[in-house]
């Protein structure tokens, strides 16, 4: 009896104890970069899962969007709006795929052609009537039935053109893991591997700004914010992408790893307000919500500088932002006053026997929305307002949803993606729009969005985002931003110097190692 | 024997079927328009009316939902789940791609938990009441309380970074494999090892037991040929129930320990709404459920007689 019991343990141990050995294995580093990140690429299926490869350094784009929130030419040498219905778009010289094959403006059109059969990005970027066409070996024409302004920011755009060689990719059909290694696009790495694990990729020789720096890169895909912090400190990986900021007191603390926090990206916490229902549809609050969020008390002492304090809707790097975000208890207590909310002996106010109470709608997919609400809960209460907060799962659909319960939502939203500002616009603050969560409708920014669209005139662009924001905040308030989003990774010590990528550029030509 | 087993088997077709109706209905219970949540996990941004109207028709979207259900269990019982919101992949195929690493972990994780609860068990049994008995409970309270996700966080902190034992980012490699399924293992074998000690126990001190003690059989022996028969039978109708719990159990360890199963890419689906891909791996658990069940409600029938002629309550 005693041998079973015992055979029994040992059974399970031996299982365990004998495969040590095995398990002890030294990792040596080398060369490559090794990237740990959140999402998986699930194909080489350009059209589904393309938009990974510029962010890796394996695909490029026409026009590129750089931190100081302007396009500029990438794989053009210049781009020319030289009448307001026309623009010019001219390549770089010398242009190879990296299967061999040119990039001229024939092999641009077939791409751009191609993304416009099979990719629903693609296709909801282009204005109807606009029309693609080559004008010369390395030039081709665009032109439009009215202005279209936003063409620098769609061509920076990771999810519309992507340059690819388009006879490559229609020669393999469906079967997409033919893909691999065949060079399909333009950038510094070329796929050399793919599986449900990680990407693989080597350096491209003949890449036209130079010798890669690395010899090749591996991005694993972890979901599991936890593994990806372990894989650094474990020196399996040099750069983990993605951490939730409660995590940096943490890796803080850790030898030889660091978490870098860079610069600002063009989005942030984006709060929505419910105008179809609850006290929100009153504009007094709403103006006084706006006046009690402490922006700066979010970013400075909430996420200790981990996020940006937002000063406008939009990021201020960008050229068309405003300032005019500005924290005013007085102002809002005195807002509620005229409205007639009064306070009461509980601290909150109340009228016509109503307590002032609003919902603050999170989800969990995003953890830092935790601590956000939790201050915006605290500084509500400043001036009277009660809240609470609730974590709706799939929170574009729940706040659609008219059976939910919410007042202000908080949601991640890039403002100005790529620094195209028409598509939050169109998106958001649209009557009938499909994430116009609170019912906004506004008739100066219903007249003002559309103009956007076709308006070429930079001063007059300006002139109305300056109008939208300041409608937003002074006028008819709706959504706002909590704050602006900083890149931010944990990095060893081989890639501490380790700046996060602007507008998700993760790996150029010349990311290397620090010494 | 035959008779019952026919019956077992009718419950059990009637449990799937409910299970696919519950499953299926996924879907349209679910708040908000289904195309959007399509567009969601595509992340499309500005789709065009072309394009929304090319989502309805593709997945049939405009029917009455007695003919959407009909379409899918059709296409089920052929094993086409449809495509993955997603990836656009078929969803059966992403599956099967990653089930072998799956049922690698699960069937690994079932032996050791088996072979530790069983040996646990004895050894508690065996001195009762005294310290093994007492450390074995104190384990298996300890264990049952702790969720596995974090004893698997603890393992990699303190066990592979912090004694360099086996690798954080496992590639698939049977190292990681092994770490994973102990824990999940080990940590599964908790409430199994107090089950079958409480078994154990019970027969112990049924009559038969008692007189070989009276008759000087030594205890190993007591334990062994009396007390351990009758008791594994409730425990091995737990081991089958609780099979799905292993599965269920399965996708977050293989989420930390980043091995290439199912569970990242279920995870992955659940957290973009990729519907099709759930319902496909709900239904496919549900049916391991039910097989699991149905074959250990076999093995009873063949084992213990009396259960040929029982009735369900």
């Amino acid at each position: 009896m005693i041998n079973l019991a015992r055979a029994s343990l040992s059974g399970a141990v031996a299982a365990v104890v004998l495969a040590l050995p095995q398990l002890a294995m030294a990792h040596d580093p080398h060369a490559d970069l090794r990237i740990v990140t959140s999402f998986t690429i699930n194909s080489m299926n350009p059209w589904q899962d393309g938009y990974w490869m510029q962010e890796f350094g394996q695909a490029e784009l026409l026009m590129k969007f750089n931190e100081d929130g302007q396009h500029h030419p990438w794989l053009l040498s210049s781009l020319e709006n030289p009448e307001p219905n026309r623009w010019v778009l001219t390549l770089r010289d010398g242009l190879h795929f990296q299967n061999g094959r040119p990039v001229d403006a024939a092999a641009v059109l077939a791409a751009i052609d191609a993304a416009l059969d099979h990719s629903p990005a693609a296709q909801g970027s282009v204005p109807d009537g606009a029309e693609f066409t080559v004008t010369g070996a390395l030039e081709l024409t665009v032109t439009t039935p009215a202005p279209w302004p936003e063409l620098p920011g769609v061509l920076a755009d990771e999810q519309v053109f992507l340059i690819l060689d388009a006879d490559a990719v229609a020669a393999v059909g469906d079967d997409w893991a033919q893909l691999v290694g065949a060079g399909i696009y333009t950038g510094p790495y070329t796929v050399t591997g793919l599986d449900d694990t990680r990407l693989k990729a080597e350096a491209f020789a003949d890449y036209w700004q130079g010798t890669p720096a690395l010899p090749g890169l591996t991005v694993a895909f972890v979901p599991d914010p936890n593994a990806r912090i372990l894989a650094v400190q474990n020196n399996e990986a040099d750069i983990a992408l993605y951490p939730p900021l409660a995590a940096r007191p943490a890796v803080d603390a850790m030898p030889d790893v660091h978490f870098n926090i860079g610069g600002l990206s063009t989005g942030g916490f984006t709060g929505y307000m419910n105008l179809e229902q609850g006290p929100l549809a009153d504009v007094s609050v709403r103006k006084a919500v706006l006046r009690a969020v402490d922006y700066r008390e979010i970013a400075e002492d909430v996420f200790r500088g981990g996020l940006a304090q937002a000063h406008s809707l939009y990021a201020e790097n960008l050229p068309f932002a405003l300032q005019n975000y500005q924290t005013d208890l007085l102002d809002a207590a005195a807002l509620l006053d005229a409205a007639g909310w009064v306070t009461g002996p509980d601290g909150f106010r109340h009228k016509d026997g109503r307590k002032l109470s609003v919902i603050l709608a999170i989800y969990p997919q995003q953890p830092d929305l935790v601590p956000l609400s939790t201050a915006v809960q605290a500084q509500l209460a400043r001036v009277g307002i009660d809240a609470e907060i609730v974590s709706f799962d799939g929170i574009n659909q729940a706040l659609l949803e008219p059976s939910n319960q919410w007042d202000l939502a908080m949601v991640s939203t890039g403002a100005a993606s790529w620094g195209r500002v028409q598509n939050f616009l169109n998106t958001y603050l649209l009557p009938g729009a499909r994430r116009n969560y609170g019912g906004y409708d506004n008739a100066e920014v219903n007249a003002l969005v559309p103009e956007l669209a076709t308006e070429v005139d930079p001063e007059r662009r300006t002139e109305i985002l300056h109008r939208i924001q300041t409608i937003l905040w002074d006028e008819d308030p709706y959504a706002f931003s909590f704050n602006i989003h900083l890149g931010r990774v944990i990095v060893n010590d081989r890639y501490a110097c380790y700046a996060p990528g602007f507008a998700l550029y993760h790996v150029s030509w010349q990311t290397a190692p620090c010494d | 024997m035959g008779r019952a087993l026919v019956m077992r088997l009718g419950q059990a077709v009637l449990a799937a079927f409910g299970a696919s109706l519950l499953v299926w209905l996924m879907l349209p219970l679910a708040p908000g328009d289904p195309v959007d949540m399509i567009l969601n996990a595509q992340r499309v941004e500005e789709p065009t009316d072309q394009h929304i109207a090319a989502l309805r028709d593709r997945f049939g979207l405009d029917r009455p939902l007695w003919q959407r259900y009909l379409v899918w269990i059709g296409g089920v019982v052929q094993g086409d789940f449809g495509l993955s919101w997603r990836t656009g992949e078929p969803v059966l195929s992403g599956l099967m791609r990653r089930l072998p690493a799956t049922l690698q972990l699960v069937g690994l994780s079932f032996v050791i938990s088996v072979a530790w609860s069983l040996g646990l068990a004895l050894v508690a049994a065996r001195w009762a009441g005294r310290w093994p008995d007492r450390l074995v409970l104190a384990y298996t309270r300890l264990l049952a309380a702790t969720p596995s996700f974090v004893l698997a966080l603890l393992v990699l902190q303190f066990v592979v970074v912090g004694m360099g034992i086996g690798l954080v980012l496992s590639g698939g490699a049977g190292a990681t494999l092994i770490i994973a399924a102990a824990i999940l293992g080990i940590d599964r074998a908790a409430g199994w090892t107090q089950l079958l000690r409480a078994g154990l126990l019970e027969h112990l001190a049924r009559g038969p037991a008692d007189v070989a003690k009276a008759r000087g059989a030594r205890p190993g022996r007591v334990l062994a040929i009396y007390a351990l028969p009758a008791a594994l039978l409730p425990w091995m109708t737990a081991l089958g129930i609780s099979l799905g719990g292993l599965i269920g159990g399965a996708p977050i360890l293989e989420m930390i320990f980043t091995w290439p199963g199912i569970g990242e890419h279920v995870l992955t689906a659940l957290s973009v709404r990729d519907v099709p891909v759930i319902q496909a791996f709900v239904l496919i658990a549900v049916l391991a459920y039910v097989a699991a069940s149905l074959v250990v409600d076999a093995m009873a029938i063949m084992l213990d007689p009396r259960m040929r002629h029982a009735r369900p309550a």
